[in-house]
């Protein structure tokens, strides 16, 4: 059992390792000469001994394996270096954007599992019936629906009720809130300020909301799917025929089997909400990975686009090793 | 002559050893459970040769190791003096050719969206016969397992399942193989089937002469159409001998419970095997405390007739 | 006199017809079957798949799917289950006053939750037992009911083999105190070694708590082993009814002898005839005659016996 912990957080590991290695071929080897910026992009008789020396500089000259093992030792040390498009060490610029895209994902993503399952169970129980029909078309229209249009309607819905919906706090209240852990609803609870807090919570809701579409809807129609089935399942028609109550059938019996894999889709589709959560951090203008991204591509930040790929991946490899962890704990029948 | 040509084997299974092994971490020793251990027997003729055992004995493992799905770590498998796991993939598959196999579960078997014509035809298509030949062939093959010919036209699911295990039996049969393997074939059915289907078996068997390998954990089944047979649990043969002399005189105390339960008598189940002592010993209630923990050797008492208990060394 | 020997009767059925939706029609599975069980006897139902067998057995322990289709009379214990083509008291008595051991016991158990957590689950919501002590143990009376130990009750059900998860059924089954047990095909997804040891848990243990059994297989010989009654269905008619000695001894309806003949692996029986209508054993009863193309109804022969068949005018 241990050790099957350990060789799952070895794989993330050298996943890890892994991915740092393709982003440097990626991004500094594939595309163009780093040398031939580094050095200025020179001119005139010098330029091909600049390039030279550009090259010895940035490690370039070594046989490949080398500069990832380069890269890779650097990278760990904490050398990120500075970013070109913000001015500011990479760590400080990568962090404070991943925590709010994070404060963003984990906000909707504990209020679109518990809302999905319910959702999934009410139109199982219904199955068949017109509720049912209608909340499936609903499902199938906000899945498909273009996540940008919707996070468009929903900043126009917000002005209209006289909410502000844009960026992250308020800028009066960005200096007056205190940085404990970084995620302002945290923060403002603990100061405490109520007044930030709510503030807060009412720029976190409708980007919360797109982002939430996707898990919310995709769980509820596999919930509605697999708990259907599971009704006809032999043990739950022996729980039936035990006399075991309604409600603990479908909590304990039927629901109880779909949890791995809701885990598992949940999981799944977090990778897609980071890719998503960029759309929407541009259109709400708030701070985040998927933003800080698209900028430092504008601006061919070498350095920042590494740095933010790693953290992205970081996360989904942690997300999936939870994942796959949770898996094992909640069905005992996975074989480690 | 004639008795010599029969007693040749056709199919001899020589010592067979077929082992999983579980990795339980990445550091620790791999753990090796074998599957079957040691097995030897040789089916001649037309002769049926029986497996009996319980679910987790090997039973499957031998047929699926007969069939080449999975390969022992030592032994041999001859067939007409070809041992399959020494030759190349080419002749390989031309052995293969010469058998036929019929599993437990027939809805699990075929193509659902096949006709059984098309279903039964899937061997003699890929032996490369022509479409007129098949055409011609095709009603002798459904008629010789008791189906009406206008079934030929019809999907799998609109037959029951007596009917669809007899289409599995005639493309089975079709390619005339010198070896039918017959896993469970009666296990999914009820009695009333159950009892065509041994019927209809032993007439082919009379009718086409080919031999087979019958495994099951019923032994009534077994007794009904198996000349010879052998008993197995844990990978072991615990008795071997003629189907006669086993139902009337069985030696090994686990027979004798499987002897005991065609009539419906109150056996134990075995579910606790030590892989290191005699299978049986946990609930043999023969057993000699310090002698019966090693695992007996495979003791031969007269001809064709093998028991392995430490009752008889 | 009247009062009492009702209050003896368990399960009384009247002219009975069970059947599913489908798109346009209904197709009736159970049709008009008549048959009363005494308190603390036992009846077997016989009959190959698709003879209604086990649609009668839910409709007893009161598990019937919402789109069935009924008419007649169920009383089960006293309650009226199905009165005037609808299911009026299903919930008052599964559980309650019956309970089903089921087909499939590897299936039929909550993969999610150790053993014990199911009967837990069973002895809070049913029998309303909250104590903790108290219900350790009454888990402990039941696991050791059936002949197995302590050590289980911490296991998932995929870590127990076939025969340990059908005793782990049965102690549920008897977990709610029933009245009647409905045994559904105990026996045919285990080895058939254990069929005995299975079949003679059942008989002893309703023997002992005093419950009325019902027992619905496909295996003749199992009724000789464990019940008194026994009734023979076909097609969803009941064919036969009496005394399972009598009934084994002198078959009276052709299907029952054929029955009896494929327990010992044997056929009878004719090849499939076209069925026009009247008997529904029609198609394949070797003694027809021109009175058989019109539906026979069922003569008492006495107070036990009964059978739907020309031959006995």
């Amino acid at each position: 059992m241990a050790s099957y912990y350990v060789r799952r957080t070895l794989l993330g590991v050298s996943l890890i390792l892994g991915l740092l290695a393709i982003i440097y071929v990626l991004v500094y080897v594939a595309p163009g000469n780093p040398a031939y910026v580094w050095a200025g992009k020179p001119r005139g008789p010098r330029a091909v001994e600049a390039i030279k020396q550009a090259e010895r500089e940035l490690g370039l000259d070594q046989p490949l394996y080398i500069q990832i093992a380069q890269f890779i030792t650097r990278f760990l040390a904490g050398e990120w270096g500075v970013s070109i498009a913000f001015k500011q060490p990479i760590q400080v610029v990568v962090f404070r954007s991943f925590k709010a895209t994070v404060e963003l994902l984990t906000f909707s993503y504990v209020f679109a599992i518990p809302l999905g399952l319910a959702l999934g169970t009410f139109m199982a129980l219904r199955r068949g019936g017109r509720v049912d029909l209608l909340l499936k078309i609903a499902s199938s229209t906000f899945i498909s629906i273009p996540r940008f249009w919707l996070a468009l309607i929903l900043v126009l819905v917000f002005y209209l009720t006289g909410l502000q919906p844009l960026g992250r706090l308020d800028p009066r209240y960005s200096v007056e809130i205190k940085e404990i852990t970084g995620f302002y609803l945290l923060d403002s609870l603990f100061t405490p300020r109520l007044d930030i807090f709510l503030d807060a919570l009412v720029r976190l809701i409708p980007p919360a909301l797109v982002v939430a579409v996707y898990p919310l809807f995709s769980i509820a129609r596999y919930v509605r799917y697999s708990l259907s089935e599971r009704f006809y399942e032999d043990y739950v028609i022996e729980a039936i025929s035990l006399g075991i109550s309604r409600r603990v059938i479908l909590a304990r019996y039927a629901l109880r089997g779909t949890i791995p894999a809701v885990v598992q889709i949940a999981g799944m589709s977090f990778v897609y909400s980071f890719v998503e959560a960029a759309v929407v951090e541009i259109i709400f203008m708030r701070e985040g990975v998927g933003r800080v991204l698209v900028e430092g591509l504008l601006r061919s930040d070498y350095p920042l686009i590494v740095a933010v790929f790693f953290v992205a991946s970081l996360t989904l490899v942690i997300v999936n090793t939870a994942t796959d962890l949770i898996q094992k704990k909640l069905d005992p029948r996975v074989r480690i | 002559m004639l008795e010599e040509a029969l007693a040749k084997p056709v199919l001899r299974v020589c010592d067979i050893w077929v082992e999983y092994s579980l990795s339980s971490g990445l550091l620790s020793k791999k753990k090796k459970i074998y599957a079957l251990r040691g097995v030897s027997f040789d089916v001649s003729g037309s002769e049926v040769f029986g497996i009996v055992g319980a679910s987790g004995s090997g039973k499957s493992t031998l047929l699926k190791a007969i069939m080449g799905f999975v390969s022992p770590s030592s032994g041999s498998i001859e067939i007409d003096d070809v041992d399959i796991l020494k030759v190349d993939r080419e002749t390989r598959k031309n052995i293969l050719r010469k058998m036929g196999y019929v599993s437990q579960n027939p809805l699990a078997a075929v193509n659902p969206r096949f006709k059984v014509g098309d279903i039964v035809a899937e061997p003699l298509k890929a032996a490369g016969l022509s479409r007129k030949e098949i055409t011609k062939m095709l009603p002798t093959l459904i008629e010789s397992v008791d189906l009406p010919l206008d079934v030929v036209d019809l999907l799998p699911h609109e037959l029951s399942l007596g009917m669809l295990q007899r289409v599995v039996i005639a493309r089975a049969i079709a390619t005339k193989p010198r070896i039918l393997l017959l896993d469970e074939p009666t296990s999914a059915l009820d009695t009333v089937t159950q009892s065509h289907i041994v019927v209809l078996l032993k007439e082919l068997k009379d009718l086409f002469g080919f031999a087979s390998v019958l495994v099951s954990h019923d032994l009534k089944v077994v007794s009904h159409l198996a000349d010879r047979l052998a008993i197995l649990m844990a990978g072991l043969v615990l008795e071997e001998g003629t189907t006669y002399d086993v139902l009337r005189n069985p030696l090994h105390p686990y027979t004798r419970e499987l002897v005991d339960s065609i009539k419906l008598k109150e056996v134990k189940e075995v579910f606790t095997i030590d892989p290191r002592t005699c299978p049986f010993y946990a609930h043999c209630y023969l057993r000699l405390e310090d002698r019966c923990r090693r695992i007996p050797p495979l003791i031969e008492l007269g001809r064709r007739r093998k028991v392995r208990c430490w009752l008889y060394s | 006199m009247v009062l009492a020997e009702k209050s003896e009767v368990s399960v009384e059925v009247e002219d009975l017809s069970l059947g599913y939706e489908d798109l346009d029609s209904v197709s009736w599975v159970v049709r008009n079957v008549s048959l009363k069980l005494m308190k603390g006897s036992s009846l077997c139902v016989v009959g190959e798949s698709g003879s209604g067998k086990s649609t009668l057995g839910n409709a007893i322990a009161g598990i019937l799917p919402p789109y069935v289709r009924v008419s007649g009379r169920l009383v089960v214990e006293g309650v009226e289950v199905i009165r005037d083509s609808r299911v009026v008291g299903a919930d008052r008595i599964r559980g309650r006053v019956v309970t089903k051991i089921p087909q499939n016991p590897a299936t039929s158990l909550n993969p999610y939750v150790r053993i014990d957590r199911a009967f837990q689950d069973v002895l809070r919501e049913v029998r309303g037992i909250r104590d903790r002590i108290a219900l350790k143990e009454e888990t402990l009376k039941l696991i050791s009911a059936v002949g197995l130990s302590e050590d289980v009750l911490s296991m998932y059900p995929h870590e127990l083999s076939g025969g340990m998860c059908q005793r782990v059924t049965i102690a549920l089954a008897l977990a709610p105190k029933p009245s009647i047990v409905v045994a559904d095909e105990p026996t045919s997804n285990l080895d058939a070694y254990l069929r005995g040891y299975i079949v003679h848990l059942i008989k002893d243990l309703s023997r002992k708590l005093k419950m009325s059994l019902i027992v619905i297989t496909h295996d003749i010989s199992i009724a000789e082993v464990i019940c008194e009654d026994m009734v023979v269905m076909y097609l969803g008619e009941l064919v036969e009814r009496g005394r399972v000695r009598d009934v084994l001894r002198e078959p009276l309806h052709p299907y029952t002898t054929e029955l009896i003949a494929s327990a010992g692996l044997q056929r009878v029986g004719q090849k499939w005839r076209k069925y026009v209508s009247g008997c529904v054993y029609y198609t394949r009863c070797p003694y027809t005659s021109d009175k058989c193309l019109e539906r026979p109804p069922l003569f008492k022969l006495g107070s036990e016996r009964e059978v739907r068949c020309w031959k006995r005018l």
